[in-house]
């Protein structure tokens, strides 16, 4: 490209970006349509404008006045300046504490907190404003701004999460989120000893969805190892679940789980999504692996792989017997 | 004076978390300190099956109410280590507060404090000691650092060492300080610098040994338990090689042991613990102790398996050889926690809560020297480990003479005759040493006789009850050359037959077995 098509070519580069931002405007006027303003809401804002977009953008957030999907496009667009000035983040923050503002708005104003964490210095000078912040949203009338707030205290381990976790759990009218939600965010934490519990819920589960995040759980537990063995047994039981079962038992008791798996899988009575599943764990584990060699599991498996009709079972051996032998050598 | 009566009973170990706190309540309340230090323990029963959140929230109202009733000295080393390594708000506010119960605070608390601002400055929460299980939002709420800073405050000019750090900490640009904490170290800077009357050196005070009531953490044991106990203990290494516990901990080399487990979410515990055993590991290396072995065991068996220590070691510099290895106790865990009574307890399958704990084992496999709460001190350890090495001149010759009349009682045992024809064979064979050489006496020459037939007769008889001939064969030369060396008059013969009719006197009383190894005859089983 010669010199002057290069310059000519920035030029006007340059004046598409300046069409852009002047569409901006079209977004901080209060006078435009509603769609129209959130479709110039996704163009660039130039942040050292004479203008000072930013500042309005910033007011347009905070006005109570607008409605509220403009003001989340706001909020979004102006998400790196919250993250470092001290005073926005505190406006932020009372956003979101808000119980009157719509919860739209507070997911937003969340999730731009929650980005800060990984952007921003000041966020760990304001992480107990902010803890304190995510309690009280435990009790929040909208049920994704609950389930968001509760997730992310039970990530950070928090101990009043889990409290109120475990009361759902045991009287469903105290339940802030469904209960494999429930028993999910309690999982995030090894230490929440919630094993005996989540024992209770595989005997008694309020939902198939809940069993299965139970038993998922128990993997961490060498003490459910008899349970888990019993599950993936069960013919009786969902084969999801009890997949999930063979999952957890390969992490809590390898050998126990590799002497399951053999025997489900060269049993042709079984469930063919079962035995597929059992052939993947198999096969992406070196420690199953190495307790298999030696057996005649693989002379079994090759055999099932060209004698089944099904073509998910016939992929499961073939990666397994690929596995197998890619370990040997 | 006769004890007070408790206000009511302890609660049990079944009680409710409640149940506990409305007694810890009445406690304080009453003034009695010291009746809660038991629940400071990691081990109090009262902590089994707990969660690690009811088990946190326990020690930390626990923590808390000392400020209300004033803080025992034995309360001391845990709000130290709860300041010094603890990484949980709620816990490190706790301590905090419990400071501000001393009648006293030393400056020697202020490096304890500064470490728990810098802990948790960067992952603060909020806390409420407003009831024991606040519903939020409280009503009252304050955080860690701030709770640290209010101790700092209340210490006054006690808390001088603290100033520069104080200051420091509000210019630094790479510290972005809330309102609050630094309204905090604000209020304290201008509590310290209000008590200027109270000179304190801005940097000496502050170091140095700790108070003695702080320092129980460690110590030489007095008196050292007996390892008897654990010879049925068998332990896994990082590579699945199992050994007994005298295997290792007492085949006369001094060890080194500290606890852990992988799943422990606190830096400054487990994962520093290992990486400072590393570290460990060189200097002993470096200043000519490399025969003292190390041994970082785990306190969750069942889920630390062997790749797991491998890996979690090498991760931090501890790789595992000979003299140092990453352990899990397989069997006799009753046994091993006995002997060295970790602090720790579970919550079923995990842990719920344990502290910082090294000890120094000697030779015998007897817990010599611990440091426990603490960060241990290297240096320390290593002077505990000399001090161990060392003997008194008394014991070495003690030692020495033990090692000398070890061997020779064996060897004494090995050929003392274990059957009348054999003491007949050793008796007949001293009395030939004895009589031959005597002047040629008939009389004499008749005993010389009888003698060398009684003697290669019990023999001969002995020879056919253990299966080798080996012993009559050799005494049975022998007695033909004492023969020819009279016929021959030659005394060297003699002197050589002599030797020989002994020399199967002592064959004669070796076990059957090793005799077989010569003879390649076998035993008569």
């Amino acid at each position: 490209m010669k010199a002057h098509e290069y310059r000519q070519k920035y030029k006007e580069e340059l004046a598409e970006e300046l069409r852009k931002e002047e569409s901006y405007e079209a977004f901080l006027d209060p006078s435009r349509e509603s769609s129209e303003r959130l479709a110039a809401a996704a163009a660039p804002m130039r942040r050292n404008d004479p203008e000072s977009r930013v500042d309005r953008t910033l007011n347009v957030a905070f006005d109570q006045q607008e409605e509220g999907e403009i003001r989340v496009a706001a909020l979004v667009n102006v998400a790196s300046e919250i993250s470092d000035d001290e005073d926005l983040f505190d406006r932020t923050l009372s956003l979101l504490a808000d119980p009157d503002e719509p919860p739209a708005l507070r997911r937003a104003a969340l999730s731009v907190i929650q980005q800060s964490s990984f952007t921003s210095s000041l966020f760990d000078a304001k992480r107990s404003q902010f803890m304190e912040v995510l309690r009280g949203l435990v009790d929040a009338e909208d049920e994704q701004l609950r389930e968001e707030a509760l997730e992310l205290l039970a990530i950070y381990r928090d101990e009043y999460a889990q409290r109120r976790l475990v009361q759902g759990l045991r009287e469903p009218s105290e339940a802030k989120v469904r209960p494999e939600k429930a028993i999910q965010f309690l999982g995030y934490d090894t230490h929440a000893d919630y094993y005996p519990l989540l024992q209770e819920m595989i005997e008694n589960p309020p939902n198939r969805a809940s069993k299965q995040a139970a038993v998922r759980l128990l993997g961490a537990d060498p003490q459910s190892t008899g349970l888990l063995a019993r599950i993936v047994a069960d013919r009786d039981e969902d084969p999801e679940i009890r997949a999930t079962g063979a999952a957890a038992l390969q992490a809590a008791a390898p050998e126990e789980f590799v002497a399951e798996a053999q025997r489900i899988v060269t049993d042709d009575s079984e469930d063919d999504e079962l035995r597929s599943a059992l052939l993947t764990d198999l096969s992406y584990s070196a420690t199953s692996l190495r307790m298999v060699r030696g057996t005649h599991f693989d002379a079994e498996v090759e055999k099932l792989k060209h004698g089944t009709a099904s073509a998910q079972l016939e992929n499961a051996a073939t990666t397994y017997l690929q596995a197998e032998r890619a370990k040997i050598e | 004076m006769s004890a007070r009566p408790a206000i009511l009973p302890p609660p049990g170990a079944d009680a409710g978390e409640d149940e506990v706190a409305a007694w810890v309540d009445a406690v304080a309340a009453d003034g009695r300190a010291e009746e809660l230090l038991p629940l400071l323990e990691e081990r109090h029963p009262l902590y089994r099956s707990r969660s690690g959140n009811e088990t946190l929230r326990i020690r930390g109202w626990t923590l808390a109410s000392f400020e209300r009733c004033g803080l025992p000295d034995g309360a001391l080393p845990h709000v130290l280590a709860e300041l010094e390594n603890g990484r949980e708000p709620y816990l490190v506010a706790a301590a905090a507060r419990a400071l501000r119960g001393l009648e006293r605070t030393s400056p020697q608390a202020v490096p304890f404090l500064l470490t728990a601002a810098h802990n948790v400055l960067l992952h603060d929460d909020a806390v409420s000691f407003e009831r024991f299980k606040p519903t939020w939002p409280a009503t009252y709420a304050s955080t860690a650092t701030e709770e640290i800073f209010a101790t700092l405050a209340a210490m006054g000019g006690s808390a001088r060492p603290a100033f520069d750090e104080l200051h420091r900490l509000l210019a630094d640009p790479h510290f972005r300080l809330g309102a609050a904490a630094r309204s905090a170290i604000e209020n304290a800077l201008v509590a310290i610098g209000a008590n200027d009357g109270a000179e304190v050196p801005a940097s000496a005070a502050c170091c140095g040994p700790l108070p003695t009531g702080w320092r129980g953490t460690r110590h030489l044991a007095s008196r050292r338990r007996s390892a008897r106990r654990l010879a049925g203990v068998v332990l896994e290494d990082q590579e699945c090689k199992r050994l007994s516990y005298p295997d290792f901990f007492a085949a006369g080399e001094i060890t080194v042991v500290a606890f852990f487990y992988t799943r422990c979410t606190n830096p400054e515990r487990c994962s520093l613990t290992v990486t400072r055993l590393a570290r460990l590991r060189r200097k002993l290396d470096t200043v000519g102790l490399d025969r003292v072995r190390i041994a970082a065991i785990t306190y969750d068996p069942d889920h630390d398996l062997a790749p797991t220590l491998r890996t979690y070691g090498e991760d931090r510099g501890l790789t595992g050889d000979e003299r140092t290895r990453l352990l899990r106790v397989v069997t006799g865990r009753t046994e091993f926690d006995e002997h060295f009574e970790p602090g720790v307890n579970y919550d079923g399958s995990t842990v719920n809560r344990h502290r910082i704990e090294l000890y120094v084992v000697d030779d015998a496999g007897r817990v010599a020297a611990s440091s426990t709460r603490l960060q241990w001190c290297d240096d320390e350890v290593i002077e505990q480990v000399r001090q161990l090495s060392r003997r008194p001149a008394g014991r070495r010759l003690a030692k020495g003479v033990r090692d000398t009349l070890a061997p020779a009682a064996a060897l004494a045992i090995l050929l003392v005759p274990k059957c009348p024809l054999c003491w007949m064979a050793y008796l007949s064979a001293f009395g030939i040493a004895g009589t031959w050489g005597l002047s040629a006496s008939p009389w004499l020459v008749i005993s010389l006789i009888t003698l060398l037939l009684f003697h290669l007769a019990s023999l001969y008889r002995r020879a056919s009850l253990r299966g080798g001939r080996l012993p009559f064969a050799v005494s049975l030369l022998g007695a033909l050359l004492v023969a020819g060396s009279y016929l021959t008059a030659t005394l060297p013969v003699g002197y050589l037959g002599v030797a020989c009719v002994v020399a199967g006197s002592v064959l004669n009383s070796l076990p059957e077995a090793s005799l077989a190894r010569w003879t390649a005859t076998r035993p008569i089983l």
